[in-house]
């Protein structure tokens, strides 16, 4: 082997790939024999170290690699055409098929959907303390107190009935549909089902309140016409009127009511008119979520006037604390309600 | 550089339709191919590109592949062949205007061979810029020839030349890379001589 080397010049050693692979060192065989071809003071040793020096010039340039990551995402995107392109070649006919079949499931789904959308049921909660206004596709605006929840259908379609399910408490103010004197027809109808009773209206503004087995109406303008679930029995009110049914006993009252008083909690206030505070802390229990705790069980009875904001509890609780002359000690969900010292 | 032993089998398989092995042929290469891309472009997201549109050229028309001989040849050229087009596209150039001047990044790096010791940045740079002096064509038959180890007559399909263009073309390079160096290297040895004898 050493033979053919002994005649090379400058030339023949960079055009070498042996001689290549020493200074590349990418062969042991490679760089052991050429170092020992230089032990061996070739004549020709002054062609093969310039050639040496400059193959190590030609090969000076830093190397460029791929990450591993670039790697793999190239063969992602080939992988991904791979299997398109098999599928191309192969199942055409089927794709073509199924692509219709796709096409048709799309479409029963957009119709489904827009059908779910116009027709379908929505339902809306409020959380402890908040109060949320919803406008109903017939322009009747809702105003859902705390702690309540309704559920209404996203679209009305002209004959329907307009029907609403109530739990905890909301103002109402319904748009009036009946333009004519003619009978009234279903789609005028507006109806708010409670567990109870049915409250059932053309056009007004009116309050519901639904809370401990105990059913409120309120009208401040139009009529409405309460309806029992049971059948049994209907009943008109007058604006300025509220009807109150225990479902525990089946009592019905009617009396003559301030409907600013029923209806200030839209405006975040709490109108005390004669207002026990055992109803004050139902209040509080039902829409801020507390629990009281009463050391004197007998303030329960004591009676209170007045108009309280009621933007955060925390004001309400010290204003309270304020007229009863106690201490109420917030602690978590608990109100604690301590006789002042 | 010898061909990957295992690799006519793999070629073999990917004929049949074999993803695994067509895998393992992207993997085995993918870094030369990268290496070269971007050299020829220094365009990360054109390259990756081109590479991935002629593998899945390569897999959807494997049928074909039977007539190649050397796979990293065939590679290198379908490569080219990608890049160029979509450079061309690019730039609205024509193709023979492509191919007479193009840029082709390999910057050499002498000082390392000459001088042992750390150089300074004012020689780094004049070597560096008497290096780029060098053409692109000039800069890619050296990259082919003794980076990638191809053979003339392999290096004269890719850059579409004659075997007799490619050696000729290979001694040119050579040629003007020792005018350059010769210049350069005295240049900066009277620089270290200088430095050396304050």
């Amino acid at each position: 082997m050493s033979e053919q080397y002994k005649n090379y010049g400058k030339q023949d050693f960079l055009e070498d790939a042996f001689f290549l692979a020493y200074i590349k060192r990418t062969s042991v065989e490679a760089v052991r024999f050429w170092e020992k071809w230089m032990a061996s003071s070739p004549a020709n040793i002054g062609d093969m170290q310039a050639a040496a020096q400059e193959l190590r010039v030609l090969l000076s340039a830093t190397r460029i690699y791929p990450s591993p990551a670039t790697t793999d995402e190239v063969w992602e995107q080939i992988a991904g055409q791979m299997a398109v392109s098999t599928m191309e070649r192969n199942k055409l006919r089927r794709i073509r098929r199924s692509l219709i079949a796709a096409a048709a499931a799309v479409l029963l789904f957009i119709i489904g959907s827009s059908l779910f959308y116009y027709t379908g049921n929505k339902t809306i909660a409020t959380g402890y303390g908040k109060t949320l206004r919803i406008q109903l596709s017939d322009q009747s605006l809702v105003t859902l107190n705390a702690n309540s929840s309704i559920t209404y259908t996203r679209r009305w379609w002209g004959g329907a009935r307009r029907e609403v399910w109530l739990t905890g408490e909301a103002f109402f103010d319904v748009t009036h549909l009946k333009k004519d004197s003619l009978p009234v027809k279903e789609g005028e109808r507006f109806v708010v089902h409670t567990s109870h009773l049915d409250v059932e209206v053309l056009g007004t503004r009116f309050n519901v309140k639904e809370r401990r087995g105990v059913t409120l109406v309120g009208l401040t303008t139009g009529s409405v016409q309460l309806r029992w679930k049971d059948g049994r029995q209907t009943m008109p009110l007058q604006p300025g009127e509220q009807a109150s049914y225990q479902a525990a006993t089946g009592e019905v009252h009617k009396v003559v009511k301030d409907m600013n008083e029923v209806n200030a909690w839209k405006e975040n206030r709490l109108v005390m008119n004669n207002a026990t505070v055992g109803e004050i802390i139902q209040l509080l229990e039902d829409n801020y979520g507390y629990k009281a705790v009463l050391e004197d069980p007998s303030i329960t009875s004591r009676k209170i006037q007045g108009t309280i904001p009621v933007k955060n509890e925390d004001n309400i609780i010290f204003i309270l604390s304020g007229i009863l002359k106690v201490n109420i000690e917030k602690k978590d969900s608990l109100l604690i309600f301590r006789r002042a010292n | 550089m010898e061909e990957f032993a295992e690799e006519p089998q793999l070629w073999r398989a990917i004929v049949d339709g074999d993803e695994a092995a067509f895998q393992q042929i992207y993997r085995l290469h993918f870094p030369m191919l990268y290496e070269y891309g971007m050299r020829l472009s220094a365009n990360e997201e054109l390259v990756k590109e081109s590479i991935q549109q002629f593998f899945i050229k390569i897999w959807t028309n494997r049928a074909g592949l039977g007539a190649v001989k050397r796979i990293r040849p065939y590679l290198l050229v379908s490569l080219r062949g990608v890049i160029y087009n979509r450079l061309r596209d690019e730039k609205r150039r024509r193709i023979s205007a492509l191919e007479d001047d193009y840029d082709f990044e390999l910057a050499f790096s002498p000082e390392s061979v000459y001088i042992q010791k750390e150089s300074s940045e004012q020689q780094q740079q004049a070597l560096q810029q008497a290096m780029a002096q060098l053409t692109g064509r000039q800069k890619e038959i050296i990259f082919l020839r003794y980076y990638q180890e191809l053979e003339y007559n392999e290096i004269a399909e890719i850059m579409n030349i004659s075997v007799k263009g490619a050696y000729k073309l290979t001694a040119r390079s050579l040629e003007s890379l020792r005018e350059i160096l010769g210049l350069s290297v005295i240049a900066v040895i009277c620089l270290l001589k200088i430095a050396a004898s304050r």
